[in-house]
């Protein structure tokens, strides 16, 4: 049982702290969205359930399972959310970013603001 | 009695999507993971749309939380009418590659809600 | 120090990195994903004193912050929607 948690909650503090790192590294708020908050979101999924393996009670096995689901429908929700505020806002697209098929649906703020804004 | 009878019989259906998408999740967060820890950027980045057989409702809503809960892509708007996803990907190499990939997760998906 | 501590030493430097970024910016949607990370840094450390204390109250808590921390996002996410970034 201890081992068990042992892992899984290093596993998941491991990507805990990928995901502050890759939040500082990346370029834009959509890659930093896609990529961090998720490994986040799973990295406390997966502390989570080894706080409940190691505590090894029924009582902490069924709150630590309530509060994993809630976090499985929570994080891809507000993931979502963000996205399309942000999008919706003009956050500017990373300079490599090849297609943008999104624009046009959506009316932004300015439009291409992945170019120089032409002066 | 067959709204009880649908769900059990899809059960096989119903593990195999989770464990596709429990497959797909570790695998991408190994590939975010990397990326985050070596110097440099080997992403390229493009939000593509997405044209879906789901029907709206339901099967809409789960499939566009399944493509953003994977890290690296991120469904960003849905077009209410066509039920098509715009989302946004880390690593776009051709549309058809990309579509495919969606596609696989969306059949795993429609078998199990169907 | 066992993996215990270490593990509270990790989730503050998560932590850390999630402020800077919150105070970074540019836009208020890195900000709401900052706070989104910092949550998740709280709610595992929170975990984790759990365990080093063994109240089985924190137990309740982390489940209330995980569905606060849902509602806080949706709201910053109207946040973002409404405010030029």
């Amino acid at each position: 049982m201890d081992l068990i948690g042992g892992l899984l909650i290093s596993l998941g503090v491991f990507l805990v702290l990928l995901a502050g790192i890759g939040l500082l590294r990346f370029p834009d708020v959509y890659i930093r969205s896609s990529a961090t908050t998720k490994a986040g979101g799973l990295g406390i999924a997966l502390v989570l359930a080894g706080t409940a393996f190691a505590m090894g009670t029924t009582e902490a096995a069924v709150k630590m399972g309530i509060a994993i689901v809630l976090q499985f429908i929570g994080a891809p929700v507000s993931g979502h959310v963000i996205g399309r505020a942000a999008y919706r806002a003009g956050a500017p697209l990373w300079d490599k970013t090849v297609v943008d098929e999104l624009q046009g649906f959506v009316e932004r703020p300015h439009e291409r603001p992945h170019e120089p804004p032409v002066r | 009695m067959n709204h009880v009878i649908g769900p059990v019989r899809r059960l096989p259906h119903i593990v195999w999507a989770l464990l596709v998408f429990l497959w797909a999740l570790a695998m991408s967060n190994v590939r975010v993971a990397w990326e985050i820890l070596t110097p440099g950027f080997s992403m390229t980045p493009a939000i593509i749309r997405v044209p879906t057989a789901t029907r709206g409702g339901w099967e809409t809503t789960l499939l566009a939380n399944m493509i953003t809960m994977t890290p690296g892509t991120l469904s960003l708007e849905v077009d209410e009418d066509t039920h098509d996803l715009y989302v946004h990907t880390l690593y776009y190499t051709s549309r058809e590659a990309f579509l495919a990939d969606i596609a696989r997760l969306e059949r795993t998906l429609l078998k199990a809600t169907r | 120090m066992n993996l215990i501590d270490l593990g509270l030493a990790v989730l503050a430097l998560s932590f850390a990195l999630g402020i800077i970024r919150a105070v970074r910016g540019p836009s208020v949607g890195d900000r709401a994903i900052a706070a989104d990370l910092c949550l998740y840094a709280i709610v595992g450390a929170i975990a984790l004193l759990t365990l080093r204390t063994t109240y089985d109250e924190f137990l309740d808590v982390i489940l209330i912050a995980t569905l606060l921390g849902f509602l806080a996002t949706i709201a910053l996410g109207a946040l973002v929607g409404r405010r030029d970034s």
